[in-house]
């Protein structure tokens, strides 16, 4: 059973996805896609680590290939975010596009758990008109988006915290 | 304390001036927190003086965050000072309205 969320930035997606992933009783992972480089990714690491510190969420850091990760037991399993890892899978050597081998991925985890529950980030909503290489990346978000949220059961949008249910329900 | 929010442009004071016309407004709350971290004024505190001193009050503020991260670091900071000083207010509003194309929707409370 896969739980999206989706919204802006810094409006309280992980809070939520925490509570919801929390609500489950078993084993908890946190699948950690930002790679850990420079101050600001460092600081936003060390804050959700603070954020999830008795949880309960066992961490594996992963940046790409997800399909790779071993799960010991099934479980709850929160990933966490697809901002990051589109671009990790997006921006090699040179640019390919990743939106089948994420949407794989995707289902991977979801055969692999008893409940996953997915940060990613709505990006195509600020009017600007970037370099072809970012708008290729707003538009492959939004295409591994339009996929998860159809074979999701509950898609939720956050909006400076407020969850908006915009398929199914919210469960926590 | 209500709190409308929406993307630029979408109709959020016409909204307001129709629904809440009897509450005073606050307007353009994205831009103070711009101003107030010009003048080094922590917005995160700033708000919630704001919140706790203002009860009949309606906060309009756009819905910044949905777009690429800015290169820029003082653009980043006061996307980011939006996210976390929104929430705060949401979280303490009793209604929250999203407006789009000129439609508010209660997204927490009723209208």
């Amino acid at each position: 059973m896969i739980t999206l969320i989706t919204g802006g930035s810094k409006c309280g997606k992980s809070a939520l996805a925490e509570k919801i992933a929390g609500n489950s009783s078993g084993r908890k992972y946190y699948i950690a896609t930002m790679r850990p480089y420079g101050d600001e990714a460092l600081k936003a690491i060390e804050r959700h680590r603070e954020m999830r510190s008795g949880g309960g969420f066992e961490t594996i850091e992963k940046y790409t290939d997800l399909h790779e990760i071993n799960f010991t037991e099934r479980g709850t399993v929160l990933l966490e975010c697809m901002g990051n890892l589109c671009a990790n899978e997006m921006f090699r050597e040179k640019i390919v596009n990743p939106v089948k081998k994420i949407v794989n991925d995707v289902k991977y985890l979801e055969k692999n758990s008893e409940r996953l529950v997915i940060v990613t980030n709505e990006l195509g909503a600020d009017g600007i008109m970037y370099a072809p290489e970012t708008m290729a990346y707003i538009s492959y978000m939004a295409e591994i988006n339009r996929n998860i949220a159809e074979f999701s059961e509950n898609v939720i949008e956050c909006v400076y915290g407020i969850p908006v249910v915009l398929k199914g329900e919210l469960n926590c | 304390m209500i709190f409308v929010t929406g993307g630029a442009y979408q109709g959020k004071t016409d909204f307001t001036m129709k629904y809440f016309k009897n509450y005073d407004i606050i307007n353009k709350y994205h831009i103070i927190i711009s101003n107030l971290i010009s003048e080094n004024i922590d917005p995160i505190e700033y708000t919630e003086n704001i919140i706790s001193e203002n009860k009949h009050t309606v906060i309009i503020m756009d819905e910044i965050g949905c777009g690429i991260v800015p290169v820029d670091h003082e653009e980043r900071f006061w996307r980011e000072m939006c996210g976390k000083c929104g929430c705060i207010i949401a979280g303490k509003a009793d209604i929250v309205v999203r407006v789009t194309c000129g439609i508010g929707t209660a997204i927490k409370g009723e209208i």
